[in-house]
């Protein structure tokens, strides 16, 4: 419920938000206040394969199946992901996901040892010039039912960057 | 003419303390893509094979001896039976050889007819015997399958009397194999 409200909030509120940024930062007085954030999905969380009955766990150290997001810009920004109980195939079967306490994690950088943190909290970093995107990093388990029907399944995770109130 | 939408863009402006602070999500909001496949599965339950027996009690020469698919009995004799699974549209083929025995430096054969059997357990909970032969099959079409299936596939077999009013003495053994593969929808 509550990630169902922020997304229609920020639904609401973005376009105006973009019209406002833009109107501020075209005269260059803006400098003073910290600049945007952004994010950008690089990796998405890829289970691959799965056998029925048999749960499947993506670690944060996983390189190749983690989804990795990098947020840009500069300043305080507050990291929140929404994230999905289950995953969906066309026909409308379900996977169920889950995402542990440990599942997420942060590094300053790419080569830097990533740092977990709790997926269902919001995640403050700070972004400043000068110093590397930070990387966010998410696994989970998807836990397929012995009965499971066969075929493709997907979910999504929002992912929300958020500038602290003042 | 110009001016009025830089003046929009103003009142937007200044309206953007109120909003941000009442407010804080900001425009960004990318997607991860979970993704996963579930694999099929079409396989056989490992362990849970049991051979068919003609039992203890032996076949008398010159007399038919018939061992059902889902029988269980150490004396009178026992199917054959294995354990299958699949969540996707699955057909089992049987096919068997004939028994054979090399006695006194001579082979001998014994041809039996095979009878094949699906059920939901190897005690032959309802059993269904293949329409045709074992050979040709039978199937689960996908469009039937909710989920993962367990089912128990048995064989019988019938050894007609004159195959054997001739034969010597002696234990005679073949093979049957259980094929799995996709169903023809």
């Amino acid at each position: 419920m509550i990630g169902s409200t922020a997304r229609r909030r920020a639904t609401a509120f973005g376009g105006a938000l973009f019209l406002v940024a833009a109107s501020l930062s075209a005269p260059g007085s803006a400098p003073a206040q910290p600049g945007g954030a952004g994010a950008s999905v690089v990796k998405q969380l890829e289970f691959g394969t799965l056998l029925p009955g048999m749960p499947e766990v993506i670690t944060v150290n996983d390189v190749l199946r983690r989804a990795e997001v990098v947020v840009g810009g500069q300043g305080a920004v507050d990291v929140r992901l929404i994230l999905p109980t289950e995953m969906v195939s066309s026909t409308g079967a379900r996977v169920p996901l889950f995402f542990g306490t440990t599942d997420a994690a942060w590094s300053q950088g790419p080569s830097n040892t990533p740092t977990p943190f709790n997926p269902h909290e919001v995640k403050r970093v700070i972004l400043a010039p000068g110093r590397p995107d930070v990387r966010i990093y998410l696994g989970g388990t998807a836990r397929v039912p012995a009965d499971q029907l066969p075929g493709p399944y997907t979910a999504t995770v929002t992912v929300l960057v958020v500038r602290p109130n003042a | 003419m110009k001016k009025l939408p830089l003046l929009a863009f103003a009142i937007a402006g200044l309206a953007l303390p109120a909003a941000a602070n009442a407010q804080t999500w900001q425009n960004a909001a990318p997607a991860i893509t979970v993704s996963a496949t579930v694999a099929q599965i079409r396989q056989f339950d490992g362990g849970s094979a049991v051979n068919l027996s003609f039992g203890t009690d032996g076949v008398t020469p010159g007399v038919a001896k018939t061992v059902t698919a889902f029988q269980s009995n150490a004396a009178s004799g026992t199917g054959a039976k294995v354990d299958i699974r699949f969540n996707t549209g699955t057909k089992v083929t049987v096919s068997g050889t004939a028994l054979t025995a090399t006695i006194n430096a001579t082979p001998y054969t014994i041809t039996p007819t095979y009878s094949c059997s699906v059920a939901n357990d190897q005690s032959g909970t309802s059993a269904v015997a293949f329409s045709g032969t074992c050979a040709a099959g039978y199937e689960w079409l996908s469009t039937t399958i909710t989920g993962m299936q367990f089912r128990s596939v048995g064989v019988g077999a019938t050894i007609a009397a004159t195959e054997t009013d001739t034969k010597p003495a002696g234990t005679y053994t073949g093979t049957i194999t259980v094929v799995l593969s996709a169903s023809s929808s």
